[in-house]
């Protein structure tokens, strides 16, 4: 039997897209994330990436300073120093580190809250591979006829060592998808099925396909008001056909309400989502 | 996400990584003449 999804009057088109990668899924709010949160994390994660990318941009180029002048220098202090450091360079080099890695934690929580790229962890495959690139070239050439500087080229293949070892993780595309965009879902969580509030009433798996690029897509329409007339719904006729899979029976509700309030702290769920899914969460759970 | 706020993010990040090396590039020649 096939009943008629009655959209609630209050919350009718909230959609909720659950992205997965392999056959996990995980509900995440889509378009209809509220614009203020939206905006905040915009603003986070590009502030926090631009500094971020503004240091390694220093801290490369200061590095160069230093080599140009034999890969040592020094400044400040009592004693006399055989090498004067290019002017601002120690402070540049210092501030880069410091302020980046304030840069890089803003940016870090900004992006992990936003559900967009985590480019995160690419900074320090770009902090060795660029550091080595330096080593590699002054030590190859380093511009006062010394020859081959072999202790740099040595240096050099280290950095790119330890700079290659994490891209060796984005080698397949499901590791990228799953390092550049979370991981897919809760621990333990069953494959490809909706959260288990998503079922509690009234709310509706109505499309589920499969990108190109692997990622998985289950479209949930939030519908938490019954049938007036007494139909059954969508989600009820699913769930008795066993077209989908309902949730545990054992799963308690208090988890279920824990889950649904960790995702309106995140912001994934606005205040009138979160009102809906628990009044719908409420209603199914206390049968 | 949804691909117009993924399409977003993607932009944003772009965006920021390219200012963020003129700012960079920026500040140490600022600096250092």
């Amino acid at each position: 039997m096939v009943g008629r999804r009655r959209p609630h009057p209050t919350h009718a088109g909230a959609v909720i897209e659950a992205p997965s990668v392999g056959c996990y899924a995980r509900p995440v709010i889509s378009e209809e994330v509220s614009a203020p949160h939206l905006a905040r994390r915009s603003v986070g994660i590009f502030v926090g990436l631009s500094v971020v990318c503004a240091c390694l941009t220093v801290l490369f180029l200061s590095m160069r300073a230093v080599m140009k002048i034999g890969g040592y220098c020094a400044s400040g202090g009592p004693y006399e120093i055989a090498v004067e450091c290019p002017n601002g360079v120690p402070g540049l080099m210092i501030g880069s580190i410091w302020i980046g890695l304030g840069a890089l934690l803003l940016y870090s929580m900004s992006s992990y809250s936003s559900g967009g790229p985590r480019l995160a962890i690419l900074a320090w495959p770009v902090l060795f591979l660029s550091l080595g690139w330096n080593f590699l070239e002054f030590g190859l050439d380093p511009g006062n006829d010394q020859g081959i500087v072999w202790s740099w080229i040595i240096c050099a293949i280290l950095f790119f060592l330890m700079g290659g070892g994490p891209l060796l993780l984005l080698v397949r595309p499901e590791s990228v998808a799953r390092i550049l965009w979370g991981p897919p879902g809760p621990d333990g969580e069953p494959p490809a099925r909706a959260p288990s509030w998503a079922f509690a009433s009234g709310t509706t798996v109505v499309d589920q396909t499969t990108e190109a690029s692997g990622i998985t897509h289950a479209t949930i329409v939030v519908d938490p008001g019954p049938a007036d007339d007494g139909e059954s719904t969508d989600a009820t006729d699913a769930a008795n056909e066993g077209d989908v899979q309902t949730d545990e029976p054992d799963e308690d509700l208090v988890d279920r309400l824990e889950r649904l309030s960790t995702l309106h702290r995140r912001g994934s769920l606005s205040d009138a989502e979160f009102t809906a899914a628990k009044q719908a969460l409420l209603s199914g759970g206390a049968t | 996400v949804s691909s117009r706020v993924r399409i977003w993010l993607i932009a944003l990040n772009v965006v920021a990584i390219v200012t963020g090396i003129a700012l960079g590039r920026w500040i140490f020649y600022a600096v250092t003449t």
